[in-house]
């Protein structure tokens, strides 16, 4: 592994193949928790932990998990690990827990973990696989957060629970709310390709590949070709 | 063959693994989460009860409480934390309330507040700001209902009071005390009067004037009556007073004179007949009054439709409320009942309550100032000025006073006197 390519694996994740803006995974939690910068980023962190953890355990085990029972390990992994960081949140960070509620139990079914689970653990060495659970984690975290930061600032005048007086009467409560967070985060999609400048990865570019769908969903929508049965 | 039994070895060992992984954590985090939950639990029971010290659940299945109580904990000073659920717009408000080991509500606390409105307050409001004010502190089981209610949020200040009062009582209860609530301590003197146990009365309809007597109860097995005068319970049965009980169950010797007025009541209600009155005969009568009947004693008996806001219905429907009136010929109303009403649960249904229309009993038309037997929607908040109305429910306040206004108009009319 050089160092430049290991390099990468994080850094893509942050802006290239942010898995929020640009592969549009985890919108559920997304949409969810980024109404307060404190839950968002505890959410991320969470679902970090759990990434990485998932990521190395699958990639150890590649080679021993047989092909047709493949997801259901991979679930029962994620959601051992889910438990596990739920039942510490509940225990060392009570108040966390409060604020993401069910949303921590449902990172089983976030569309990243299982996404890297199959898309890079799955393939990749156990090295590898930790780096691009930290990269997505990463990611992950800096898009919840930043989707929070705008959410919370503007539309609440407080950040992380701390109350801002001056933005009080021109706070636009709109943006706490479901339909808010809907507007924040196209916003967000289009800044992150204007930054990107377009070059952000093509849904072709990283193709069908490793989806766990790819056998039955219409290939033309994400520019794949279908599996012959 | 093989293969499958690979698949299914391997999952099952990564389940296995998996269990022991979530059991070692569990191990290790659940005591720290159920200490966390005592934790949070003793910070709310203590901020009812701040010398509170330590708290132990106590199991009420043993001890028969006040419905509305729904958890109690006993604290080491020899208090009580007592959650009441209770209902006053809504149903649904819960209550902590601290209890001393000398009967004194300590602190209150209302961790859900489902009502909401009033009349220019809102209850959603003023709850918690009585229990931050310490509203009930000091009060004990005595003293609780002379503590005031709070006008435009009546309806939910009464029922939390009561609420209050019910904990005060499971308070007693728990301590080893005895605690009789007034509803079971009228049915006890009412059976105690009668010579009877645990048989239930319904409450006398006057349709007749009896002097002297303040209320008649009807056991339902027809064991007989009893007659209230004053603080004293007297049972009549067959005709004769067989027993009579001061207001705390205690055996008294009735006195001459209460025994003639018993047992004459009570023969005047056996001895009364109704007969009833063609409306169509008379000009004048509200088309609500849907019936009118005269005893042999010249009281009329009227049933009169009154515009209630209506379940169903929408401001000004005609979604009604349907009463029971006694007016004797010369115009002072013997006996006020609710016959049916549909109004909104939480606040117009108050007009089923005797407290709400036995305020017209004894009234005659001059005792008001308003007597108009029509009225504009506009009107209704000013028409029910001298009455003593449903906080919150005009519509209905107004309609059962523009029905009583008619009962009247229509006596007037019955009696031969002008419209």
């Amino acid at each position: 592994m050089s160092k430049n390519n290991n390099l990468s694996i994080v850094t893509k994740g942050i802006l290239k193949e942010n898995p929020v803006f640009v592969l549009l995974l985890g919108t559920c939690p997304t949409l969810a928790v980024t109404n307060n910068v404190f839950g968002a980023f505890g959410m991320g962190i969470a679902a970090m932990i759990v990434l990485i953890c998932s990521n190395m355990l699958i990639s150890a085990l590649r080679k021993i998990i047989p092909d047709g029972v493949r997801i259901p390990s991979y679930i029962v992994i994620i959601a051992g690990f889910v438990t596990i960081v739920q039942m510490l949140v509940q225990a060392f960070l009570p108040e966390l827990n409060d604020l993401l509620g069910v949303y921590l139990p449902l990172i089983v079914v976030n569309c990243i973990i299982l996404g890297r689970a199959e898309m890079f653990a799955g393939k990749n060495t156990v090295g590898k696989s930790a780096l691009d659970g930290i990269g997505m984690g990463i990611g992950f975290t800096l898009a919840l957060v930043s989707m929070a930061i705008v959410r919370e600032v503007l539309g609440a005048a407080s950040f992380a629970g701390i109350a801002i007086p001056f933005l009080e009467p021109y706070k636009i409560s709109f943006l706490v709310k479901a339909p808010g967070g809907l507007l924040v985060y196209g916003v967000l999609i289009a800044l992150v390709y204007i930054i990107t400048n377009g070059k952000a990865p093509k849904k072709r570019s990283f193709s069908c590949e490793g989806c766990p769908s790819r056998a039955t969903c219409n290939p033309s929508a994400c520019g794949g070709e279908k599996e012959e049965a | 063959m093989m293969k499958h039994i690979k698949s299914i070895l391997t999952l099952f060992v990564i389940c296995a693994v998996v269990s022991v992984a979530l059991a070692t954590v569990n191990g290790i985090t659940a005591p720290i989460i159920l200490d966390r939950q005592n934790q949070a639990a003793a910070g709310a029971l203590l901020e009812v009860m701040p010398d509170g010290g330590t708290f132990e659940k106590v199991d009420l299945s043993e001890y028969e409480l006040p419905a509305s109580v729904k958890e109690a904990h006993k604290a080491s000073n020899g208090g009580f934390v007592i959650q009441i659920e209770w209902a006053g717009f809504n149903p649904g408000n819960i209550t902590m309330v601290g209890v001393s080991a000398d009967g004194k509500v300590t602190g209150t606390k209302t961790i859900t507040v489902k009502d909401s409105g009033g009349n220019g307050k809102d209850s959603a409001a003023e709850i918690p700001a009585m229990d931050a004010n310490g509203y009930y502190v000091g009060s004990d089981i005595n003293t609780i209902d002379g503590v005031d209610t709070i006008g435009g949020v009546t309806v939910s200040t009464k029922a939390y009071r009561a609420a209050v009062k019910d904990a005060l009582a499971a308070a007693t209860i728990l301590g080893g005390g005895s605690y009789v609530s007034p509803e079971q301590l009228l049915l006890n003197n009412l059976n105690a009067a009668l010579g009877t146990e645990g048989v239930e009365f319904d409450k006398h309809f006057f349709a007749e004037v009896l002097e002297g007597v303040d209320t008649v109860y009807v056991a339902k097995n027809s064991a007989g009556y009893v007659v209230v005068i004053g603080e004293n319970f007297i049972g009549v049965a067959n005709g004769a007073v067989v027993g009579g009980v001061d207001g705390e169950t205690n055996a008294i010797a009735v006195s001459a004179e209460d025994k003639a007025t018993a047992e004459t009541s009570v023969a005047t209600i056996k001895a009364t007949t109704y007969t009833d009155i063609d409306l169509t005969q008379y000009e004048g009568i509200s088309a609500n009054i849907t019936s009118v009947k005269v005893t042999n004693g010249g009281v009329y008996v009227i049933e009169i439709d009154g515009e209630g806001y209506g379940i169903n219905g929408s401001y000004g429907s005609k979604e009604h409320i349907q009463i029971k009136v006694s007016i004797s010929a010369d115009g002072k109303m013997l006996s006020c009942e609710t016959v049916y009403q549909n109004e909104t649960q939480g606040f117009g249904d108050a007009c089923s309550k005797a407290e709400f229309y036995e305020q017209f009993n004894g009234k005659t038309l001059s005792d008001y100032t308003d007597t108009r037997t029509e009225i504009e929607p506009s009107e209704r908040k000013d028409y029910v000025s001298d009455i003593d109305a449903i906080a919150g429910s005009t519509v209905t306040s107004a309609g059962y006073k523009l029905a009583i206004m008619n009962a009247f108009n229509a006596v007037k009319i019955l009696e031969g006197g002008a419209n």
